[in-house]
């Protein structure tokens, strides 16, 4: 993803979270966001979200106003919620630091046991646990986090709807890792880190390295 | 009631055509009745493997537009006697199958009752002719070479045998360089094992000679001297439920080994 954009989407807790940090123009939003719902069609299908307007910038109200009327026409958002932060530094702050703490809890979890082939997707809203391996060529968009109990070879979109998700796997290969919007593609030199990997987004980045148990979890 | 297995790959030329020509050979040789389907339309080959292409008068879409009884279109083998072939039609396309593909069903049904094994030789691709071959299916035997191309492609093949509901899917490794392997440049067989994680029915070594005899239209399962001929003679024993042990590296590298080894105590 561009770190340079001035606007983006942020899942958290559940809701879609459209952080603007500069003044742009209405329709490169609007489009934006339309992509973004286009390339996720299937995991959107028959469920509405919550989306949530973040200003970082001075924003005119008609500004607001104009884009809340063009976003209302996408079917996928089911109600609006404006943050109007006073753009203290504690409400900044909020914005950036996304929870420490996974929250496991906050979805359902979907059980796989099996592997995924090359082909085969999987799209759930909330948190996917697979008992096998990932095989390159498939995919899974996932709302919440991702484990893999075997080898991740695939595509994972982890964190849809929750930027604080975790992707996990006991063998960490994935050709493409998105977490909460965020990309992160595989480098031929990937790192040595390969056995119980997990990755995270913190800090306006994916950071992936070797699990430490449970500590990182629950933010010790 | 026989049973029906599509032999399929998903990437083109690994040999689909060859395993499936000599697995029929090896079970017929076996003693059990063979009916041999070529079900790639519009690009048939099993015939000129199996040297029989100047006997084939009907073929299977002749049957199927109701133009001839299936024991017209039906052809025996020259040399192995319970083995027999129901030839593609090459003026057709695999549109012309996907079309008419519950006669095909009756069909298929029709032969389980009158042979032990029906061995439908799947085209290359996921499209209407695989999906045709594997629909009347009751196992699948998968074929790969160890490259990568073709273990993804044979990795989204199981996927959609298994989302058809045939469990029951073998591994043939093709093409297999023991001399490559070793020395790391090719994926052996733990690897493609890793991956596609199905049960595995035979290695078979790379060997000109296949293609000598596919050339003469003859059947590498029924020469003894050959090593790939020995590979499929295995993997017909195996597919009949017999218990055959695979055999270790230096058994099949054979006399060159043995010569290197001489030459190296030397």
């Amino acid at each position: 993803m561009d770190k340079n954009r001035r606007f983006r989407l942020v899942g958290s807790k559940g809701a879609l979270r459209l952080v603007i940090e500069q003044r742009s123009s209405l329709s490169d939003i609007i489009n934006y966001v339309k992509i973004f719902f286009e390339s996720n069609k299937r995991f959107f299908e028959g469920t509405k979200v919550v989306f949530e307007i973040q200003p970082l910038c001075d924003l005119e109200t008609s500004f607001i106003e104009q884009l809340k009327l063009k976003l209302a026409k996408f079917e996928e958002i089911e109600s609006f919620k404006f943050e109007d932060l006073d753009l203290t530094d504690k409400g900044v702050k909020n914005v950036e630091s996304i929870d420490d703490k996974i929250c496991f809890d906050k979805m359902p979890t979907k059980y796989i046991y099996k592997s995924l082939r090359s082909g085969q997707k999987v799209d759930f809203k909330g948190n996917v646990i697979i008992l096998g391996d990932v095989n390159p060529g498939s995919k899974i968009s996932a709302g919440g986090s991702v484990i893999v109990l075997g080898s991740l070879k695939g595509v994972v979109q982890a964190g849809i709807l929750d930027a604080s998700s975790i992707v996990f796997a006991l063998d960490f290969d994935p050709v493409q890792l998105q977490i909460g919007g965020f990309f992160e593609l595989s480098t031929d030199d990937s790192k040595d880190l390969n056995d119980n990997v997990v990755a995270y987004y913190k800090d306006n980045k994916i950071n992936i390295e070797s699990w430490k148990g449970r500590k990182f979890l629950i933010g010790e | 009631m026989g049973k029906c297995i599509v032999v399929t790959s998903g990437k083109g030329g690994v040999g689909k055509t060859t395993t499936s020509a000599n697995l029929g050979g090896g079970l017929a040789s076996l003693g059990k009745s063979v009916l041999l389907a070529d079900v790639d339309i519009g690009l048939r080959n099993l015939d000129i493997i199996l040297g029989l292409e100047k006997r084939i008068v009907y073929d299977v879409m002749d049957v199927m537009e109701g133009r001839c009884k299936i024991q017209q279109a039906i052809v025996k083998d020259k040399r192995i006697s319970s083995l027999y072939l129901l030839a593609a039609s090459q003026i057709h396309d695999k549109s012309d199958l996907a079309e008419l593909i519950d006669r095909f069903g009756e069909i298929i049904k029709g032969l389980k009752n009158q042979f032990d094994y029906v061995i439908l030789d799947s085209p290359a691709g996921i499209e209407q002719g695989f999906m045709a071959a594997s629909n009347f299916a009751d196992e699948a035997i998968v074929v790969t070479t160890p490259e990568v191309t073709a273990v993804r492609d044979a990795d989204r093949v199981i996927g959609l045998l298994e989302a058809k509901g045939i469990k029951d899917h073998y591994l043939v490794l093709n093409r297999y360089r023991y001399a490559m392997v070793k020395s790391g440049n090719m994926l052996d067989v733990e690897d493609v094992l890793h991956i596609l994680g199905i049960q595995l029915l035979g290695i078979v070594p790379e060997d000109p000679e296949i293609i000598t005899f596919a050339n003469k239209g003859e059947l590498i399962v029924t020469s003894d001297i050959t090593n790939a001929g020995k590979a499929f003679q295995r993997i017909s024993r195996r597919l009949m439920g017999e218990k055959v042990d695979f055999p270790s590296f230096e058994e099949e590298k054979g006399l060159l080994k043995k010569i290197k080894d001489f030459l190296r105590l030397g």
